[in-house]
């Protein structure tokens, strides 16, 4: 064999690296896609072959990866259990393996691959289709933490907004912004009480099916989750998605329309819950 | 071939013993003095980071000196050199205003994969020419020299023409780039590899040498591997002090990545390089497991914590 390029060496280690199957498998289809040879590559010896010095970096890779699943997602760890947990993880990174230098974009695509490979309905026993739907909404969940975890704050600010309660009314221009931090997820239910039953290991009360709206944010570099109705959700949506500061007029008739709703009404529930949207990080 | 006489650690200054940045301990460091001479961050785990972690760096970086090591350069790979982590690095850097900057003679994947591992070389001279082209590149967008740090590794490829030593001190004469040695690193190759650890040692460049690692493997049977959740075995302690008389004295740094202690008992362990330098070599034993050890833990660059 004449000496290999480093190209070619380095494709076909990341592809006995991040491909399926036991190691002999990952080997014939690294040697089948890049024409090299396994023991003509590697040096081996009496104490240690080749296929164990491979088989460090093949098992370390899988279980290194794992773990870090495993320190991002802990509430679907306690959910699934180890066995579980390590299943589905295995099967994901083999799909997905990483592109990114972020740990944090590890599990970017972990819910939608659980929605894909949920079982269909008719092979779920009834009642029990909620709990093949919960691992997804909990990497959401998990995954809506950690970007609330990572992202700018507003800790060392001191100005408090301005939320205009009285200026609104005689119709002067008063502005918004979403939270810095602010998280927003639509869920397929419940998951507050169940988020902390699991982190504190407590006995699981399965909730039933009801679409939520939730915000995950952090104040003083704490994180709390919290369930909102639908305007609340709507508003700050709209708050987001335009991202500098929003006249609150354009924001009530905005949401007003979407949740079909009365504006005089919406205007005194949104002036009556801004204060406490403030205190608890969603809006500033 | 650059043959100009270089200071002892290139200049860089000899910021005594220090620890990695770790968020179990940033409860810890934000109650009580540092206590380490100065901290070393996992520069991936600060980039895109706005959060807790940012203010307890910026309340060290006020108090000690810091450095920002890399693990996602992946100096060594055939993919174009990522320029967007590049920039996020800069960036991050320009927060910090770190002494040095240093990351691994290796790779990480190609296609545009991220192993999140410190994958080997073939040493050979098609090897030395492709890295130093990039380290070159790298310091000309970074505007300073890269620090390299020699991995663990578990195989060498059969067309290796040139020993990690050599390819070292080569690759810092084509590109005025820095060593960082981990000693623990030397002795699990070396173990691993059947060759001495102490040849390597005194054959590298000591004045390019500007930091050193410190940590503790596993022995695994027939092989070591570089796990950093142990106590810095006798052996290590043995060839650090060999690298601290030939260099003449770098900054030092213990790394320990699982199974993390608290930061007094972690301060305890890194004050024995002072012992060591007297002579005192602890009779630490090499850690033994039989289970599959994992080695370049990563998983404590994630933040955990639930209130």
């Amino acid at each position: 064999m004449s000496d290999p390029d480093i190209s070619n060496v380095q494709q076909w280690f990341t592809t006995v690296l991040v491909g399926h199957g036991h190691l002999p498998e990952k080997m014939a289809r690294a040697e089948a896609l890049w024409n090299l040879r396994a023991e003509e590559l590697i040096k081996g010896d009496e104490r240690v072959s080749k296929e164990t010095r491979m088989g460090i970096y093949t098992t370390g890779y899988m279980l290194r990866l794992l773990e870090c699943m495993q320190a991002d997602l802990p509430s679907l760890y306690t959910f699934w259990g180890e066995s579980l947990f390590d299943l589905f993880g295995r099967a994901y990174l083999l799909q997905h393996p990483s592109q990114s230098h972020s740990l944090f974009d590890l599990t970017a695509e972990y819910a939608d691959f659980l929605d894909r490979t949920r079982p269909p309905a008719e092979a779920i026993e009834a009642g029990n289709a909620i709990e093949y739907d919960i691992p997804a909404e909990l990497v959401r969940m998990e995954r809506a933490r950690l970007a609330a975890i990572l992202s700018k704050g507003t800790e060392g600010e001191t100005a408090t907004p301005d939320l205009g309660f009285f200026s609104f009314f005689s119709g002067e221009k008063s502005v918004l912004q979403a939270h810095p931090a602010l998280q927003l997820l639509v869920q397929k239910m419940p998951l507050i009480d169940v988020y902390r039953q699991l982190m504190l290991h407590q006995e699981l009360t399965i909730p039933d099916y009801k679409t939520t709206y939730l915000a995950a944010t952090r104040m003083h570099f704490k994180i709390q989750f919290f369930e909102l109705t639908d305007w609340q959700y709507e508003l700050l949506h709209f708050l987001q998605e335009n991202e500098v500061e929003v006249d609150l007029h354009e924001a009530i008739h905005h949401v007003a329309s979407q949740t079909q709703r009365n504006k005089a009404d919406l205007l005194s529930e949104v002036c009556l819950w801004l204060p406490n949207a403030v205190e608890m990080g969603l809006v500033k | 071939m650059n043959n100009k006489e270089v200071l002892p650690r290139m200049g860089f200054p000899n910021l005594g013993l220090g620890v990695g940045l770790r968020s179990q301990h940033y409860d810890y460091l934000l109650q009580h003095d540092p206590e380490a001479d100065w901290f070393e961050i996992i520069t991936e785990n600060y980039i895109d980071n706005y959060g807790f972690g940012r203010h307890v760096l910026e309340h060290i970086r006020n108090q000690r000196p810091v450095v920002m090591h890399g693990v996602s350069l992946s100096i060594g790979s055939t993919d174009p050199i990522n320029r967007d982590y590049l920039k996020k690095l800069q960036e991050l850097a320009d927060f910090v205003e770190p002494v040095w900057i240093s990351d691994h003679l290796c790779w990480t994947g190609v296609a545009h994969t991220n192993t999140h591992d410190l994958l080997p070389l073939p040493l050979t001279e098609e090897s030395l020419k492709h890295v130093a082209d990039r380290v070159l590149q790298v310091q000309d967008i970074l505007k300073r020299p890269l620090i390299l740090e020699n991995p663990s590794t578990y195989l060498e490829f059969t067309h290796t023409t040139i020993s990690e030593w050599d390819f070292l001190s080569e690759l810092t004469k084509r590109t005025d780039c820095g060593l960082l040695l981990d000693v623990n690193n030397v002795f699990v190759s070396a173990t691993n590899h059947g060759f001495d650890p102490e040849l390597y040692i005194r054959n590298i460049p000591h004045h390019r040498v500007v930091q050193m690692h410190l940590a503790g493997p596993t022995d695994c049977g027939f092989y070591l591997v570089d796990t950093h959740d142990n106590p810095v075995p006798q052996r290590v302690w043995e060839l650090y002090k060999l690298a601290q008389e030939l260099t003449g004295g770098v900054s030092t740094l213990l790394e320990w990545d699982a199974n993390i202690p608290d930061f007094p008992e972690l301060i305890q362990e890194l004050h024995r390089a002072k012992d060591v330098m007297r002579g005192e070599i602890p009779a630490t034993p090499l850690f033994q497991s039989r289970h599959e050890a994992v080695s370049n833990p990563v998983s404590h660059q994630l933040t955990q914590k639930y209130e």
